[in-house]
């Protein structure tokens, strides 16, 4: 048949191969140094959270000079002082830290497993399941047999958010991960248990309902170094899965069928990942309350700042959640004088800024 | 690159089976050899889109692919992906990546290769489709077209021995339609892979594909070399349509429709 392949090619093959290799060292160049530019990016972010942290600890209702914290904090057990410093500022200003990683690392891996920019622990019902399991140990006092007192709690809550999780990708393989499906049957998933919620709190007593106010409002009060090792234990063991697992997350961001035809076993790795956004985001969950927004966002941020190559974007969306989370441990204390609102009634208010700033700037 | 003997892809007894219902019926088809394109015709339905996920490994499938004396069926999802290098019908996304990061993705999602060896392959690849231009590029900055040339990239850097395109032109404008069929047919042979797509543009087919499979209801209804199964009797049978086939002045043939047989239901 007379079909020609058309070559255009015009100059001889020594310009030729000069043009590819000067192109070639360009594009690698640019890859090297694009490559650079985001671990510069994280590493500012970490030394944004750091100095978020210790701005978070020294500053609070007591009004401690840096002396009188440096002097606490050398001797843990020398008076009023050293209580402030061990038991109320560094646990929270740690756990605020830890519970953003945790969310936002939560919240990026959801959106790319679900394909939904919506996607995150609390918008599609992982916490709100999670603080009604939470709610049947601290108003029912449901105990498991051999497990002990202050693992009830992240238990029970843990459970339900796996449970939660899981309905969600039942719904999402059902519907061959129909977008519109999961974000509605998710956001049920947040009414049905915010119903369950209530009904507990309806039927609590006053203890227990304290408690109970604590979740939905989301309060660091409640950190001590017990939940803070526990919480660290948690991210330790499942953020270096997270990280094993980003080049395929980033394949599966392309596409499902795609990312199959690249030979990533997409089932196992969604399986996987919605195991380890259940761990983290019970954990913050179970010991600091319900907190919105975080998980939601984190990612958007990250994803802006730094692409959607997931070796640097769920770090991103990691740190991006701790240093929020710090930054609204900050304000909680600081808004109104005296005062330590709970953290999950300023987290969006401090995240606001963040996601216009970033996210809405488009085209940029 | 690619081997020295040609290869084939064999397809026997092939069935499919989406729960009780049967989507292909049992189909066998004659040796698909390398450095040919072979177009898949059908209408809508008719399991097109069902037999090349098949072949990819992505849906289970009855009877026996063999790719060079090779049982495909035999092989893990890893093994079977570094041969079988299979393109989705839909564009890839506008996601937030540079196009040179989403090539490297592809070579890397599998297996374990170096980060310079993929950048090094991936611009390579990059440049043989003539987007070297775009690889700094994000992908959410770039027309639907050029999208699905880096998807085309995406599969080549994998250096797969078969590539299965599904619907490969159907998002994109005439242009873009006829550099990516001009790409695939160089590569096809510059290659030496199997090459299996599915058109709906019948003189796309004709004058860019070597081979045709027609079918219709998850059956084989003819395949050969182009010219010589497409018939007005065949695509008849396949489309319910009356056809011609002219040769234009320059020696291209060309299908023009004039109308409808029978009536539909």
């Amino acid at each position: 048949m007379p079909i020609k392949e058309t070559e255009t090619r015009t100059d001889g093959p020594s310009d030729e191969m000069a043009r590819l290799a000067a192109r070639l060292t360009g594009i690698q160049a640019s890859y090297v140094k694009l490559t650079r530019h985001r671990v510069g990016v994280l590493c500012l972010m970490a030394g944004l959270i750091l100095f978020s942290i210790l701005l978070d600890f020294s500053l609070g209702p007591a009004g401690l000079g840096p002396a009188a914290l440096f002097h606490a904090l050398m001797h843990p057990s020398s008076g009023t002082n050293a209580v402030i410093v061990w038991h109320i500022r560094l646990p929270y200003a740690l756990m605020a830290a830890l519970v953003g990683v945790a969310l936002g690392i939560s919240g990026g891996e959801m959106q790319t497993v679900l394909d939904n920019p919506l996607a995150s622990p609390y918008t599609l019902g992982v916490s709100a399941a999670a603080a009604f399991g939470a709610s049947l140990a601290i108003v029912l006092h449901w105990h498991i047999p051999y497990v002990p007192e202050n693992w009830m709690v992240p238990l029970e809550a843990f459970v339900f958010a796996v449970g939660s999780a899981g309905l969600l990708e039942l719904v999402a393989r059902a519907r061959g991960h129909s977008t519109a499906m999961v974000v509605l049957f998710g956001i049920a998933l947040v009414f049905t248990f915010h119903a369950f919620v209530a009904l507990m709190q309806f039927i609590a007593d006053e203890d227990a309902l304290q408690d109970l106010v604590f979740w939905t409002m989301g309060s660091l009060t409640r950190a001590d170094w017990g939940k803070i090792s526990v919480m660290s234990l948690g991210c330790l063991l499942v953020l270096p899965f997270c990280f094993r697992a980003a080049p395929a997350l980033t394949a599966l961001r392309l596409g499902e069928d795609r990312a199959a035809s690249y030979g990533v076993d997409t089932k196992r790795l969604r399986m996987m990942s919605l195991l380890r956004i259940s761990v983290l985001s019970a954990l913050a969950v179970s010991f600091v309350g319900t907190i919105g927004f975080v998980g939601l966002v984190a990612p958007h941020i990250a994803r802006r700042l730094l692409g959607e190559d997931h070796r640097f974007y769920l770090p991103g969306a990691a740190l991006c959640g701790g240093l929020i989370m710090s930054l609204a441990s900050i304000a909680a204390k600081n808004i109104l004088p005296g005062v330590v609102i709970p953290v999950g009634i300023v987290t969006s208010l401090v995240g606001i800024p963040f996601f216009l700033a970033v996210v809405l700037r488009k085209g940029a | 690159m690619g081997n020295c003997q040609t290869h084939q892809l064999e397809v026997e007894n092939f069935s499919v089976h989406y729960g009780r219902r049967q989507v292909l019926h049992d189909m066998t088809l004659a040796p698909m050899r390398a450095g040919r394109v072979t177009a898949l015709l059908g209408p809508n339905g008719s399991g097109k889109s069902t037999f090349m996920r098949g072949v990819a490994g992505l849906t289970r499938a009855e009877g026996c692919v063999r790719l060079a004396g090779q049982d495909l069926s035999k092989l893990g999802v890893g093994e079977r992906a570094r041969l079988a290098a299979y393109l989705p019908q839909s564009l890839p996304p506008a996601v937030h990546l540079q196009v040179i990061e989403a090539v490297m993705v592809a070579r890397r999602a599998g297996e374990a290769v170096s980060a310079e060896c993929a950048l090094r392959e991936s611009t390579d690849v990059l440049e043989e489709l003539g987007i070297g231009r775009l690889a700094l590029r994000y992908m959410d900055e770039l027309s639907g077209g050029q999208r699905q040339m880096v998807g085309l990239a995406q599969a080549l850097v994998r250096r797969p021995a078969m590539l299965l395109l599904d619907e490969p032109l159907s998002a994109l404008d005439l242009r873009y339609q006829f550099a990516v069929m001009d790409v695939v047919r160089r590569e096809t042979r510059k290659r030496d892979i199997v090459t299996l797509l599915v058109v709906h543009d019948l003189n796309i087919a004709l004058q860019r594909a070597h081979d045709v499979v027609y079918m219709r209801d998850g059956r084989l209804v003819a395949q050969g070399a182009v010219m010589a199964v497409t018939t007005p009797a065949v695509l008849g049978d396949v489309y319910g349509v009356q056809t011609r086939l002219e040769v234009c002045p320059r020696g291209l043939p060309h299908v023009l429709v004039d109308g409808i047989i029978g009536s539909d239901g």
